[in-house]
């Protein structure tokens, strides 16, 4: 069993007939779909040649995720073509895309969470006897040997993916798609959750599958991983093909003039000299000392001024979604700690209680905690700040509610015809908007950012930094957490790299670079000429320029 | 570092899973000390006699709750297939035989109606059962407006005999759960049972057919309420349009009671068998207390949300409150 399945993602007649047609693996033409009165695609070409690695760009609503759901048998198209080994297909289950030969990583996943991870990798493909029973001893096996192939032994095949963090859910979709040994692997966003490692692995298996002659399908917001691994690159924007580069031609911002036009480009290239000092302040407006959490943040201090944005950053789940959490009152027990908040002690309970207190948290988890799909653009944006626009019955006072849906729907720029329509329907990135509205129509004083750009393209992306930097200037204390480096660099005062619960380092001003924060998540040094003025509690000049008045004022207040 | 770990042929039996089984053997316990007779054959036949209608049930009801919906036809199901059984069933083998299957297919054919409805018209199983839940219970009036009709003394016998110790009913439930739940656990199909009612679209994009699995489940659930029917038949020799009403209600409590999840896509069998006994026996235990049977239900409803007390105190002790809102 193992044999069979390893020489057939490296078969060598495979590559044979493959090289001879080489531009036939895949071509999509002229792929067209509407939804109700948008059309989401329009004229969309796609060609995977066999033996290369192609990237899928476009910005928000380009029509990406549309077309990924076409190829793999999700949706149907409304015209065009599909032809796989030169022969027209027309999938109308995925079941019977995985089948032919074509193999998708959602973005958002389709594990079972309550499935162990083997019965899940090998879901509706089981080995079975004469009589129809599952092998399970054999699914066993046979997930081990995928997994394998991902270089994973971290992961227990028989252990049930509920008990799994996100990144290895993630390598479980990947291990699920690779299972129909597939000709074609499309690969949607399927390193968002990926720690550095696991996508290095994973791009190991990229490479090895090409090189095999298979066709990859790619799709990232991560622009250094597209540099890294695409041979060539197919550009969407308003539901066309826009452009077909190949390696050669690669260059950012002509990559960016293709997917936004000219106007937006500036802006991802952040620049560091671009950003306001930050004010010296008279108190800190978050203040943690030695917050423990059980198994998840060990002796975690630090503070937050008004108007800086202290990135968290490290590893995957080394406690910084914990303390996020924990300090929008998402734990009911097991921790301990000095914790100030807008100058009172102790930590909110419960997340009401946190929101009075006038902390607001954009969760990670867009599509089940961030926001409420099928509930209207609407109500989303007036969700959590209801208490201001009732009248003195407690009903909702519709206009004022639609004008706060209204002003807040401009200033964010998020694009809809009909506030009154679901939230689903939106884009990512637009759905990211009206989460992050849905605070500001509190106006709390500190903003908890869970990885608010994961998933999100890159337009929906640098308006999602203008707010966060619109936020500082308004003197809002932010917290932001996010696994990439460069944004964190770009966007943040001050950065706090966590591993393990605890913070291993603090970087700022020229230190904060992306070398820096790697070392520290790895736990090696980072080129800093005196660490321990970095260390937590010994905090960069922030703290030397308003801590004295802090203390002055404190002693004036007693 | 990795450890070797035995591959899992059936979801790990939780704390739930458990909680019935004590259960009945505290019940057990406080009856046997009124009443010693109870571990004798006689007991325990007359015991599991009460009770393997429910176990039925029971299994019936998980097999659609796993799939994430409910079925509240079960009741009015049993007591169709005892109206059609007791009233055509004759008395000679030769007339029998053929309704007994018959029974079994009309089992099969209206969950199969009941799965139609959910997968292709879209329904919620709450309402379409719910809705074939009176067009069956008519049907039953129908049939036979009054209980009565006969059934052959051999069946009879053959379902609530007994060799001895060994009682025919509890055989019935153990071929049932070795025929009807233990391939359909060990199959694909019964795989995707699961799997729709952990994440329908995770099955539908992993290649899963859903409507497939869900008809599967609810025509299955059909079969298994038919023999529970048709056992409810033999033991009370005749066919009642109103036999079957406690029984929608009871195989909920027995499910949940079992450690089933109601959204889904979690649970094992022995759970609802055995809450099946239990909710069962408690009758028949205050009923050798001399309790009134006026107070059965009070109790019966006051122990199961005592369990569910417990496994809410389980959800208290969560750390965060995501896990405490699941």
């Amino acid at each position: 069993m193992s044999q069979s399945f390893s020489t057939s993602l490296s078969d060598p007649t495979t590559t044979a007939t493959n090289s001879r047609n080489l531009d036939s693996l895949l071509v999509a033409e002229n792929l067209s779909k509407s939804f109700g009165a948008t059309q989401a695609l329009k004229k969309a070409d796609l060609r995977c040649r066999a033996g290369e690695v192609h990237a899928l760009l476009g910005a928000n609503g380009a029509g990406k995720s549309t077309l990924v759901r076409l190829l793999s048998g999700v949706i149907r198209p409304d015209t065009g073509t599909i032809l796989l080994r030169g022969q027209n297909v027309r999938f109308s289950s995925p079941k019977q895309a995985a089948v032919a030969g074509l193999a998708t990583v959602f973005q958002e996943l389709s594990l079972f969470p309550h499935l162990t991870v083997a019965q899940n990798i090998l879901i509706g493909q089981e080995p079975t006897s004469r009589i129809g029973w599952i092998k399970e001893d054999k699914v066993l096996t046979r997930a081990e040997e995928i997994l394998s192939l991902l270089g994973e032994s971290a992961i227990d095949p028989s252990a049930m993916v509920e008990s799994l963090s996100l990144g290895q859910r993630q390598v479980v979709e990947i291990a699920k798609a690779l299972s129909h040994q597939p000709d074609i692997l499309l690969l949607d966003e399927a390193t968002s959750a990926l720690g550095p490692e696991e996508s290095a692995r994973l791009f190991a298996l990229v490479r090895s599958l090409r090189d095999s002659g298979k066709g990859i399908i790619f799709i990232s917001h991560r622009m250094e991983e597209i540099e890294a691994i695409a041979d060539r690159i197919t550009i969407l924007k308003d539901g066309e093909t826009v452009g077909h580069l190949t390696r050669d031609q690669f260059d950012r911002s002509h990559i960016f003039r293709l997917m936004l036009g000219t106007e937006l480009s500036r802006s991802i290239d952040t620049n560091k000299a671009e950003q306001k000092p930050s004010q010296p302040s008279a108190r800190p407006i978050i203040q943690v000392e030695n917050l423990e959490l059980k198994r998840r943040l060990h002796d975690v201090s630090f503070e937050v001024w008004p108007g800086e944005i202290l990135g968290l950053a490290g590893l995957e789940g080394q406690g910084q979604v914990a303390l996020l959490h924990l300090l929008f009152g998402m734990y009911r027990r097991g921790y301990s700690g000095q914790v100030t908040i807008n100058g009172q002690t102790g930590l909110p309970r419960t997340p009401w209680e946190a929101t009075k207190l006038g902390l607001g948290l954009i969760p990670e988890d867009r599509k089940t905690q961030g926001a409420i799909l099928p509930l209207s653009v609407e109500t989303n944006f007036s969700l959590a700040s209801l208490s201001g626009l009732t009248n003195w019955l407690g009903l909702i006072r519709r206009n004022r509610e639609q004008s706060l849906v209204r002003q807040l729907t401009s200033s964010l720029a998020v694009k809809t015809t009909n506030p009154g329509e679901p939230i689903a329907k939106l884009s990512g990135g637009n759905q990211q908007k009206v989460v992050i509205g849905k605070w500001l129509a509190r106006n709390p004083s500190i903003f908890l950012f869970c990885d608010p750009t994961r998933g999100v393209d890159i337009a929906a992306k640098a308006s999602i930094y203008d707010i966060v930097r619109r936020l500082a200037a308004d003197r809002k204390g932010i917290i932001y957490y996010s696994t990439e480096h460069e944004e964190l660099v770009s966007l943040c005062d001050r950065v706090l790299v966590f591993r393990d619960g605890r913070i291993s380092g603090s970087l700022s001003g020229g230190e904060l670079n992306h070398h820096n924060l790697l070392a520290l998540s790895f736990g090696s040094q980072p080129k800093i000429k005196e660490l321990s003025r970095h260390l937590p509690g010994h905090s960069p000049a922030l703290r030397d320029e308003g801590g004295s008045e802090a203390e002055a004022d404190e002693g004036k207040a007693e | 570092m990795k450890t070797q770990v035995r591959p899992r042929h059936f979801p790990a039996i939780s704390f739930a899973t458990f909680l019935p089984a004590i259960g009945f053997v505290l019940v057990l316990l406080i009856y046997w000390i009124q009443q010693p007779l109870i571990l004798s054959d006689f007991g325990i036949v007359s015991l599991c006699n009460q009770s393997v209608a429910l176990a039925l049930a029971a299994m019936a009801q998980t097999l659609v709750v796993l799939t994430g919906g409910i079925d509240l036809s079960v009741g009015s199901l049993i007591s169709l297939t005892t109206c059609f059984a007791a009233t055509y069933m004759g008395t000679s083998p030769e007339t029998a035989v053929p309704v007994i299957v018959a029974t079994l297919l009309l089992g099969v054919l209206t969950g199969a109606v009941n799965g139609i409805l959910v997968v292709f018209g879209r329904l919620e199983p709450l309402i379409v059962t719910l809705g074939t839940s009176f067009v069956f219970g008519g049907i039953a009036l129908q049939i036979r407006p009054q209980p009565g009709g006969s059934v052959p003394g051999w069946f009879a016998t053959m379902l609530t005999g007994n060799l001895s110790f060994l009682p025919y009913s509890l055989v019935l439930l153990i071929v049932a759960v070795c025929l009807v739940w233990v391939p359909l656990r060990k199959s694909r199909i019964g795989r995707a049972i699961q799997a729709v009612g952990d994440n329908e679209h995770s099955a539908f994009i992993s290649g899963l057919n859903p409507k497939k699995a869900k008809l599967c489940a609810y025509a299955t659930g059909g079969l298994l309420t038919a023999i529970a029917g048709l056992f409810i038949t033999a033991q009370t020799t005749s066919g009642d349009p109103n036999v079957g009403d406690v029984y929608t209600l009871n195989s909920i409590a027995a499910v949940v009671l079992g450690g089933v999840s109601l959204r889904g896509g979690r649970g094992h069998i022995a759970g609802p068998i055995l809450s099946g006994f239990l909710l069962s026996t408690i009758v028949s235990a205050l009923l050798a207390w001399g309790i009134s049977a006026l107070w059965q239900s009070l109790i019966q409803g006051l122990v199961l949300l005592l369990v569910l007390a417990g496994i809410g105190l389980q959800i208290q002790r969560s750390e965060s409150w995501r896990q405490f809102f699941g």
